[in-house]
């Protein structure tokens, strides 16, 4: 069997797991919904010029929850459970197990995004180009990358209980420090120097500079920010998924 | 000319497990004191030893989820755990578990296509017993339906070497029987099994070969037969008056244990110990002599072991 066939094969498992379990798709699902629809629209100030502003951010918010609680907190789950032990026996490589289990949070991602387009286009008063959407859309899955990864290196760093606790943790810092609630620039100074470190108000950044709004900084810089933040995430993975062997 | 068609599987050189001087430490406890370690194709290998004799960690090793202190290790010739070696080994874990969610026959299959030469899925879910329960998802299995799920993921795909590691904690009597039964199967096809067990029972119905440990090192090696010869003790059973302290003085008796009513004896010198035995307690009942039980022999290897 090819490389393409296992991955396609695992990815499919990963995909079956997920959505047989309701009670931990659906929530994910519905977050960041609930949340757009409460801040994006109803709390909005119609024709105050900023729809496509908070559909962009919320875009970027949306990609966390997936990759965050799913995945990431999902492997915690799994190791403790005794599954994961059982996989590293295998002869599965490991680049296509873990590149499964991102490929189907991208999934859910996507599943998000297309709900949330629709929420925004119908009901948030959002209108673009399509290009600009398809361009957004993939900035957007694209963000699930760098956050399922790290969710991955907290999911393979802690036992379960644990791993939800800081995942929380981590939900919240990418949240609002990367502004995806709140704008950056309404930030007092010192939390603005913190939004740099997070790789969500890098891709917020990202989104927004593809939506056509006026960003800090080059799309360029941030793109390169992002790609940085996913290679150490990367390279975290690989060191923790080694430690999580014992 | 005619050319001739090669076999499938071509002649494999490695041994399928090859460890030299194997050492492993836990801070200052030492789980393995330099264990060799040759397992043979086609042969049933059981581990057998007391909790804490090294028999986990040198799974662990195997599988490669752990790194040896000192010593080689190689299987099949390549690195533990690497991805060649894992090609060739299937594995069974003591804590493990699949995912809830999926189903027998999804597992199955996934599983199977890790594999170059995997057998057929309807074969395997056969020889797991498991035909009947491929619809069912793993959540929805008994605790030993889920166990037999586990191996057959271990075999699906034709490894040489296959590993379980307490295969049969948890299951009912037939169940075990028939788990023996597909081992022997597996063996017979050729695969090198290395199988943990504290049922020396188990060992008995299974084993070509015992590989006894005690104290991180090897205590005996050899055929369950080989093992119980090398005790030439008997065992004694009786009803008796006399105090434990005073049945362990008698000639040739190395161990008295209370059985039940009975008393249990064990003595290097049957004959001598009986004429003692009926002279010193006239009202001796139910007097039962029997051979060496592979139980027996472990236990007198471990006893000398700790002396």
């Amino acid at each position: 069997m090819n490389s393409w066939n296992l991955l396609w094969l695992e990815t499919r498992a990963e995909w079956l797991k997920a959505w047989r379990q309701p009670a931990f798709a659906i929530p994910t699902l519905v977050l960041p919904l609930a949340f757009y629809a409460l801040f994006g629209i109803v709390l909005a100030r119609p024709g105050g010029g900023n729809e496509a502003y908070l559909m962009a951010t919320y875009g970027v918010f949306a990609s966390l929850g997936p990759a965050l609680f799913a995945f990431g907190a999902g492997i915690a789950h799994e190791r403790d459970a005794g599954q994961l032990a059982l996989k590293q026996v295998t002869p599965l490589p490991v680049p296509l197990y873990l590149g499964a289990k991102l490929l189907t949070c991208m999934g859910f991602t996507g599943l998000v995004l297309l709900a949330l387009y629709a929420l925004a286009a119908w009901a948030g008063g959002v209108v673009l180009p399509r290009v600009t959407w398809l361009q957004l859309a993939l900035v957007h899955l694209l963000a699930a990358v760098p956050v399922g990864l790290l969710g991955l290196v907290v999911g393979l760093s802690f036992g379960a209980s644990a791993a939800m606790g800081v995942t929380n943790l981590v939900f919240l810092g990418l949240a609002v420090l990367g502004g995806l609630w709140i704008p950056v620039f309404l930030f007092p100074g010192w939390m603005q120097a913190l939004s740099q470190a997070m790789p969500s108000y890098h891709l917020a950044e990202l989104a927004l500079a593809v939506s056509g709004r006026d960003i800090t900084g080059s799309a360029l810089g941030h793109g390169a920010a992002a790609l940085g933040f996913t290679l150490a995430f990367a390279a975290a993975v690989a060191w923790a998924w080694r430690r999580a062997h014992r | 000319m005619r050319t001739v068609s090669t076999p499938s599987k071509p002649p494999h050189a490695a041994p399928p497990v090859h460890g030299l001087g194997l050492v492993r430490r836990y801070g200052a406890v030492t789980a393995l004191a330099g264990v060799d370690l040759d397992i043979q194709a086609g042969r049933v290998t059981t581990l057998l030893g007391p909790n804490g004799a090294g028999k986990s960690t040198l799974v662990g090793l195997v599988l490669g989820r752990l790194r040896a202190d000192a010593g080689t290790l190689q299987v099949g010739g390549h690195a533990p755990g690497s991805l060649a070696a894992r090609r060739l080994t299937g594995a069974m874990l003591q804590a493990a578990a699949l995912a809830p969610q999926l189903t027998v026959h999804e597992h199955v299959a996934l599983q199977s296509g890790y594999y170059p030469d995997a057998r057929p899925l309807a074969d395997t879910l056969a020889l797991a017993g498991l035909q009947d329960l491929a619809k069912r998802r793993y959540e929805a299995l008994s605790g030993g339906q889920q166990r037999r799920a586990q191996f057959a993921l271990a075999m699906c795909g034709r490894p040489r070497l296959l590993v379980l590691d307490e295969p049969t904690a948890g299951l009912d009597a037939d169940s075990r029987r028939a788990l023996w039964q597909a081992v022997r199967t597996l063996a017979d096809e050729g695969a090198a099994v290395l199988l943990t067990t504290h049922l020396l029972d188990e060992a008995d119905a299974l084993a070509d070969r015992v590989v006894l440990l005690a104290n991180g090192r090897v205590a005996a090696d050899g055929t369950p037969g080989e093992i119980r010869s090398r005790v030439a003790a008997r065992s004694l059973r009786c009803l008796t008056a006399l105090p434990l302290a005073q049945l362990r003085a008698l000639p040739g008796v190395t161990a008295a244990e209370p059985r039940g009513r009975h008393v249990a004896l064990r003595t290097l010198a049957a004959e001598e110990t009986l004429r003692a035995l009926l002279a010193a307690d006239p009202s001796l009942a139910e007097l039962e002599v029997t051979g060496t039980s592979l139980e027996d022999a472990v236990l007198d290897l471990l006893h000398k072991e700790a002396a």
